[in-house]
């Protein structure tokens, strides 16, 4: 087991804020969370490229728990494209690079009838770093935290036709914030299996528009397992099953509170890794809303798939 | 004989054009921007319902730049629809600034109070 230390280490991002229960999400078709979040650091020189794209539907109004009917939006979604770019510095540093691209970011709309309203764009890139603070090889335990900056790729709301978007449908937060994510891992060799929690909080800074998105806190466990592991088979496979939970923080408009901001949500996540000849990781996973708790009415998650495409490339790797 | 009176018309003709061409008060950029108003069909809706918004302006080469905090607005131009969403309860300020082609710009709002 690890250290009393090394756990406080782990529990000291999640004690910081205990105030942060209600979160950022006003009939937001949301913002998603990056593909590489089950990696530790990388060894030295490695180099890893993750890239995935991510379909994202809510269409359905919540109030508090409650599912509630109506609302002037049928549906919203979106479909996002990112990519991780890491590199071992050292066998305990990583440095990490996350870009993302909104394809499209749309609102279908009850009433007027017909009308659609689509956001594009860039969202923020996130500059990471990433420091192994514990790892026991005997046990398997290992421990990692990262520390990160959001930057924008634009400081203006984006606009269509001259009109401003709403803030949901912006494809960035248009200002800087700052990310903390921490990793703890445990391998049990000889059973093949994986636990692993992940834990990311995000700040992000007022916009010149006056706009501030909540924070965000997210916590996950998974479980892993390998499927096949034959040296013959050039396919291995993981199945992955993650309960994650995602808090969002109010977000404020003027210093005033938005009204329709904040959320705490549950979500299973089953997940297929395969593995080709170690070269080349492709996943699969589907999110399934388990619990959701809104302030106030907001547009309500429904289920989001994501496939995840991994190529570590390091010396001796090709 | 045909052709010199042949030049002296087009010479005419061309002395008028550039007359009528150069008059300062038929030149489009220089009409002022006006910027009449702003109105909304209803000031006072429910979330889920829309309402009009229209302006009324005129100048040289007009733009019109919508924006609002709460709530989202569909279409462009002289008029949008605002569409009351749920974060929308209160009273929402809808602002429309109009820029002519002088580098001119105005802005005006109007309110709508959202139950």
């Amino acid at each position: 087991m690890c250290s009393n230390k090394s756990f406080l280490l782990f529990l000291l991002p999640l004690l910081l804020f205990p105030g942060m229960a209600q979160g950022q999400c006003f009939s937001s078709a949301g913002t998603p969370v990056g593909g590489s979040e089950n990696m530790g650091v990388l060894q030295k020189n490695t180099l890893t490229i993750t890239a995935f794209y991510r379909h994202h539907l809510s269409d359905r109004y919540f109030e508090g728990r409650e599912l509630i009917q109506g609302g002037a939006i049928k549906n919203a979604r979106y479909n996002y494209v990112g990519s991780i770019i890491a590199y071992g510095i050292t066998n305990r540093l990583t440095a990490e690079a996350e870009l993302g691209y909104f394809i499209d970011k749309t609102k279908y709309y009850r009433v007027p009838e017909g009308y659609t309203l689509r956001g594009r764009g860039l969202n923020n890139a996130l500059l990471s770093g990433k420091y192994q603070l514990y790892y026991d090889p005997v046990k398997k335990w290992e421990y990692s935290l990262a520390l990160g900056v959001k930057l924008p790729f634009s400081l203006d709301g984006r606009r269509i036709d001259d009109v401003r978007l709403p803030y949901d449908l912006q494809p960035s937060t248009s200002t800087f914030g700052a990310v903390v994510q921490s990793y703890l891992i445990h391998q049990k060799s000889f059973t093949g299996m994986r636990y692993f929690l992940y834990n990311r909080i995000e700040w992000n800074a007022t916009n010149r528009e006056g706009y501030r998105y909540g924070p965000s806190m997210t916590n996950a466990v998974y479980v892993s397992r390998h499927l096949i592991r034959t040296s013959s088979w050039p396919v291995s496979g993981t199945l992955i099953l993650q309960l994650r939970n995602e808090i969002r923080g109010k977000s404020f408009i003027h210093e005033e509170i938005e009204p329709s901001s904040g959320s705490v949500k549950f979500f299973l996540t089953p997940q297929i890794n395969l593995a080709f000849v170690e070269k080349v990781n492709l996943s699969f996973m589907v999110d399934i809303p388990v619990y959701q708790h809104y302030r106030n009415i907001q547009l309500a998650d429904r289920v989001a798939f994501t496939i995840v495409l991994n190529k570590p490339i390091a010396p001796g790797i090709r | 004989m045909f052709s010199s009176h042949l030049i002296r018309l087009t010479l005419l003709f061309s002395i008028l054009m550039i007359s009528f061409s150069c008059d300062p008060e038929d030149d489009p950029s220089d009409e002022p921007l006006v910027y009449s108003s702003i109105q909304a069909a209803r000031d006072t809706i429910f979330t889920g319902d829309t309402t009009r918004v229209w302006v009324e302006a005129t100048g040289y080469k007009l733009q019109y730049f919508w924006t609002v905090e709460k709530g989202d607005l569909l279409g462009s131009g002289t008029e949008v629809t605002y569409v009351a969403t749920p974060c929308t309860i209160g009273l929402n300020e809808i602002f429309c600034t109009i820029s002519d082609g002088n580098d001119h710009e105005e802005t005006k709002s109007v309110e709508v109070s959202v139950f």
